[in-house]
């Protein structure tokens, strides 16, 4: 189960998942041996049942309504904000942001590890996550 | 005791007759439940969960830890119990190797027979099958630990009925395993070597080492003069697997296979067994008349059970009888026999018997370095090499064992059998040399697959008590009692429960397919002409010929080297 969790947070889940995980929770719960093995797949079972429209976002739009899962934020510069001082592609730990100067800038998002570094640096709040 | 008690399976009454659990009951019903890690005798544990079954409440019940209830109603093949059992199987299934076709467990394993069963095309799980993690350091068995479904068989046929404890559980949730201390090769743990835990096993996670290929590559070479003795136990367990039926004497089609498979020279190892039963019972008969402190008399048939003593119980070797194996002793013999061919002798045992390739290996039983007998293989692998060489087994005429070690007696053939070496020692002692007498010592409990038996008998005026034990937990179990002070004067001990028959080289059957193997020797006892092992004509010749002055050296031996690996 933490198998195909891990994997829809990953961005790679895919249809049938939901439907695979409350099959497997419902077989742990019904032929585990004792108590904790019974009960071990609730949270799953709960979450699936109170915000089954999260799951879904992060299978099929690939998103993370609550912006915790890591491999599926994006952080974009927004064009009509960025001045270019270049502030946040020095701040870069892995030199994923690019450009001209006094034009906006970009980030490479094969490069980038979701480090919120140039967010907080941005001194015209031009960086977010989306 | 008033009114039959009845419960419901599927829809049909059944009668609850004292069993201990509703799988036994449900079996006795012609239903092929299926399970993992349930094993008559051993104790109940539980894990598999494939055994589950609905209640007429709608909730589930391992049928393996449920007793029968009068009135209980239960369902085996409910659409819920076979999605459980279909999703068990798979996650057993995604971290298990499916390379099945090289598996040396193939056609064998539960997992796959199961998979087939259930019907299961297709794993929707990642494969998390990790790389094999070979422990090859034993010459008796192969461990795989990434082909383990920790079921714990293995884990408790060592500790239970062998009261070994090499292996246990270690490590907890999804990093578990099943390990010797220390995660040491399992050469240098507590193992004998007896294979019971191959017995068990469901999966390719523990074999019985293979090797065959250097067998078929003896036979290949023109240079030498490949010799081989098949065990008295051997018999009665292949021919199952060869399409004949459980406990059937196979011996003839099995000599004739093997002249097929180009051995040179086919021998019985119950010959072997009556050189053990002439030196054992000399040796107990010296023993007791020199009223030695020496007492109880071990036998020494059983390679497991020596291994045993020597690293439980060291302080015991005096007491252990200095005669070899059967196969050792007729292995000496044949060697010394073969020195005169122009050829490269080989000599191969077939055996029941995981241990005996150990035993093969020791340095006790080397002359200039080179091992007695070269090769063992098990029955096992001997029908493997049966079927690889496409020879129809069923289908063979009977042949007979060759000259000149042709002649063997009853008493050497049911040394297969736990209880079998101390009637052959008593057919031997006993005073009373005719017919009824021969019989009566059937009778005097040393037949029957319990455990434990125990018998006493007149020699001259002398009472001797003599025990009879197989599974190495109700050997050490009886040498506590020993040590409280308890009197035996002769005991036989075979690590496998029942005997050789059920040597962890035999492929597996339940129980009472085991039974079957029992009455087969005990039948092909009946059958030979000569029932005491002194009255084979061969003896005198031995003793006479390649024997003479040199009993001592071919066989018997002293087991020094308690610290050998294996």
């Amino acid at each position: 189960m933490l198998a195909i969790l891990e994997k829809i947070v990953e961005g790679k889940g895919e249809d049938g998942d939901i439907e695979l995980l409350l099959e497997l929770a419902d077989t742990i719960s019904a032929t585990a041996l004792c108590g904790l093995g019974k009960t071990a797949p609730n949270p799953v079972v709960s979450t699936i049942r109170s915000f089954r429209d999260e799951y879904e976002a992060h299978i099929y739009e690939k998103r993370c309504p609550a912006g915790s899962c890591q491999k599926l934020k994006k952080i974009v510069i927004d064009e009509n904000l960025c001045k270019g001082c270049s502030k946040c592609s020095r701040t870069c730990p892995v030199t994923a942001i690019s450009g001209k100067v006094k034009e906006p800038f970009t980030i490479d998002q094969t490069k980038c590890i979701k480090c919120g570094a140039c967010i907080a640096t941005c001194p015209f709040h031009a960086i977010k996550e989306v | 005791m008033g009114n039959k008690e009845y419960m419901i399976i599927d829809g049909i009454p059944v009668e609850i007759n004292g069993e201990k659990n509703l799988l036994e009951l449900i079996r006795k019903v012609g239903i092929k439940l299926p399970t993992f890690c349930y094993h008559s005798e051993l104790s109940v544990y539980g894990a598999c969960r494939m055994c589950m079954v609905e209640t007429e409440r709608g909730s589930l019940e391992a049928a393996c830890s449920t007793p029968p209830r009068a009135g209980m109603e239960i369902k085996t093949n409910t659409e819920r119990l076979r999605k459980y059992r279909k999703n068990i199987l798979e996650l057993l299934l995604a971290n298990h190797c499916r390379d099945c076709t090289t598996c040396n467990n193939n056609g064998k394993c539960k997992l796959q027979d199961l998979a087939m069963r259930f019907n299961i095309q297709n794993v929707r799980f990642p494969n998390t099958a990790a790389e094999p993690k070979v422990d090859d350091s034993s010459p008796s068995i192969t461990r795989d630990t990434n082909k383990c479904i920790l079921c714990g068989d293995c884990v408790r046929m060592c500790n239970e009925i062998q009261n070994v404890g090499a292996i246990d559980f270690a490590h907890r949730g999804s990093k578990m395993t099943i390990s010797t201390s220390f995660d040491a090769p399992i050469a240098q743990s507590p193992c004998v070597g007896c294979g019971q835990c191959a017995v068990v096993c469901p999966t390719g996670a523990i074999v019985v080492k293979d090797n065959t290929a250097e067998v078929w590559k003896a036979l290949d070479d023109k240079n030498t003069k490949v010799t081989v003795q098949i065990a008295p136990a051997v018999r009665v367990g292949l021919g199952k697997e060869l399409g004949l039926s459980d406990g059937e004497n196979a011996m003839g089609k099995i000599v004739a296979a093997l002249r097929r498979m180009g051995f040179d020279e086919i021998y019985d190892t119950s010959t072997g067994a009556d050189l053990t039963v002439l030196e054992e019972s000399n040796e107990l008969l010296k023993r007791l008349e020199e009223g030695k402190q020496d007492m109880p008399l071990f036998t020494s048939c059983c390679p497991a059970w020596v291994r045993y003593c020597e690293k439980n119980y060291p302080e015991l070797l005096p007491h252990v009888s200095t005669c070899r194996s059967p196969m050792q002793m007729f292995a000496a013999i044949i060697k010394e026999e073969s020195k005169n061919s122009s050829r490269k002798a080989v000599h191969v045992a077939v055996m029941p018997c995981t241990a005996k390739k150990f035993e093969a290996t020791r340095d006790e039983f080397k002359v200039n370095g080179i091992p007695n007998v070269d090769y063992v293989i098990t029955t096992q692998e001997l029908i493997q090499m049966i079927k690889e060489s496409g020879i129809v087994f069923s289908e063979l005429e009977p042949e007979s064992i060759d000259m000149p070690f042709g002649t063997m007696t009853g008493a050497g053939v049911i040394f297969g059998v736990t209880g079998g070496v101390t009637e052959a020692v008593l057919r031997r002692i006993a005073s009373d040399k005719s017919n009824t007498g021969l019989m009566s010592i059937a009778y005097k409990g040393v037949r029957g697959m319990e455990g434990v038996k125990e018998t006493t008998i007149m020699y001259g005026d002398r009472e001797v008590r003599i025990a009879i034990v197989s599974g190495l937990k109700n050997a050490s179990d009886l040498i506590e009692r020993i040590k409280e002070g308890e009197h035996y004067d002769f005991v036989e001990v075979m690590a496998c429960p029942g005997g050789c028959i059920n040597g962890g080289g035999q492929p597996f059957v339940p129980y009472e397919a085991r039974v079957m193997r029992g009455k087969g020797l005990y039948s092909a006892d009946k059958l030979c002409n000569i029932k005491r092992s002194e009255e084979n004509p061969l003896m005198m010749s031995l003793y006479n010929g390649i024997l003479k002055g040199r009993v001592h050296e071919l066989l018997h031996v002293e087991y020094a080297s308690k610290n050998q690996e294996g």
